[in-house]
């Protein structure tokens, strides 16, 4: 098995990918810019869209205006920009690029790219460092490689890309958003409210509060003081 | 690793390797074409390796009529009726069709071999091995070439003693002098 030369094998015309997508010598498609496309890889980019809390029920994506900030140890969902498009006989496989990492501590997970695949990957990168990491468009993110199959058979097409809202969420998104990832932050507030509230409660019950029957002996002391007890009368026993 | 169906069909039609009617399952056909050389009586010894003059061992070029007539033991140098032009990296390999060779005539001497980068007509060196005279029509399927993925790219096209002389049909022996 050996990594394809992918040098002089890419085309971007979706004609000629389609009419030898069988061939021993298949093309892969790809719009990477010509600076991207190594003697045996594909450059993958950072593209137009990203979601900072990418879930199953959350797959949408926001645009990317010029960058992104990924929190320190935190993580995000990007799409890559160059589209792909993968022929029935090879299976790419993506890898993290060495020099991001070394530079800036950015890691992206490996994974698997099926034949027949097309669309625009999405990548979760990581921010291994401890400090805050600002990607712009187009920062190289990872790489592509391909094998040759063994054999080669007809897959059903498997298209991957996003919607990329333009819209950035509002202030209310933004609080949902954040107190749906930071639980443990908020409900660690309350709790800490809660607490020190009931603590100065407590507090203050002790210190200045007595007890009932103590009041209930100065009540009367009081009583007695405004109005004296009137001398019992002796029947001479 | 030989190219097969669909891969040596669209591999084929990719690189317009040759005429797509020739496409077959696991190989393309060759065709017999429609001239020859035949060696000529008058040499009696060749030594080889001597130089000999090819005029004095082959006849002219020679046209076939409608078949190629091969009495029992005779040879021809002959080619494939079309051109094929090979990628850099698929090396070809020439091999007599089954029921040619049930009749004892091999379309090759030599399991010809079509380097990485050819482009023009393959030549044949009939023989018939067989006690019958053979009449073979042109464009009768007598060969079959395979392509075999190379493990690199060729640095440059086939551009051999041959290259020449294979875009006008049959071949025979160049000696370097």
């Amino acid at each position: 098995m050996s990594v394809l030369q992918i040098k002089n094998r890419t085309t971007d015309s979706q004609e000629e990918f389609d009419r030898h997508s069988l061939s021993s010598n298949s093309y892969i498609y790809t719009s990477a810019e010509e600076k991207n496309v190594e003697e045996f890889s594909i450059e993958l980019t950072l593209g137009e869209g990203w979601n900072d809390n990418y879930s199953f029920k959350n797959k949408g994506l926001i645009k990317i205006e010029e960058s992104i900030t990924i929190q320190r140890h935190g993580s995000v969902v990007v799409e890559v920009k160059e589209d792909i498009r993968v022929p029935h006989n090879r299976y790419g496989i993506i890898l993290p690029t060495g020099n991001t990492f070394l530079s800036w501590g950015i890691i992206i997970v490996s994974a698997k790219v099926e034949p027949a695949f097309f669309g625009r990957l999405k990548l979760r990168v990581f921010n291994t460092t401890n400090q805050k990491v600002v990607l712009h468009k187009g920062t190289k993110l990872g790489s592509i490689i391909f094998f040759p199959t063994e054999s080669t058979k007809v897959h059903a097409a498997k298209y991957r890309d996003s919607e990329i809202s333009a819209h950035l969420p509002s202030k209310f998104v933004e609080l949902k958003k954040w107190l749906l990832s930071n639980k443990l932050i908020w409900i660690g507030w309350m709790v800490s409210f809660l607490t020190s509230s009931l603590a100065v409660f407590a507090l203050t019950y002790v210190l200045f509060d007595k007890p009932a029957p103590e009041r209930k002996g100065t009540h009367i002391q009081a009583l007695e003081q405004v109005a004296p007890t009137p001398p019992v009368e002796s029947n001479g026993k | 690793m030989i190219v097969i169906e669909k891969n040596l069909e669209q591999l084929a039609s990719q690189y317009k390797i040759c005429d797509n009617g020739l496409i077959d399952d696991y190989s393309l056909k060759i065709q017999l074409g429609s001239y020859f050389f035949e060696p000529t009586a008058s040499a009696e010894t060749i030594i080889y390796g001597a130089c000999p003059d090819p005029s004095l061992i082959f006849s002219n070029r020679k046209s076939i009529g409608q078949n190629l007539s091969l009495a029992p033991g005779k040879q021809v140098i002959t080619c494939s009726k079309h051109t094929y032009k090979l990628p850099t990296d698929y090396f070809g390999l020439v091999q007599t069709k089954g029921t040619l060779a049930r009749l004892f005539v091999s379309a090759t001497c030599n399991d010809g071999q079509i380097e990485p980068g050819f482009d023009g007509y393959i030549t044949l060196e009939m023989v018939n091995h067989s006690p019958w005279t053979l009449e073979i029509p042109v464009g009768s399927d007598i060969a079959q070439m395979y392509l075999i993925k190379c493990t690199s790219p060729a640095l440059k096209a086939y551009s051999g003693r041959y290259a020449k002389g294979a875009k006008e049909g049959p071949t025979i022996a160049i000696y370097n002098r």
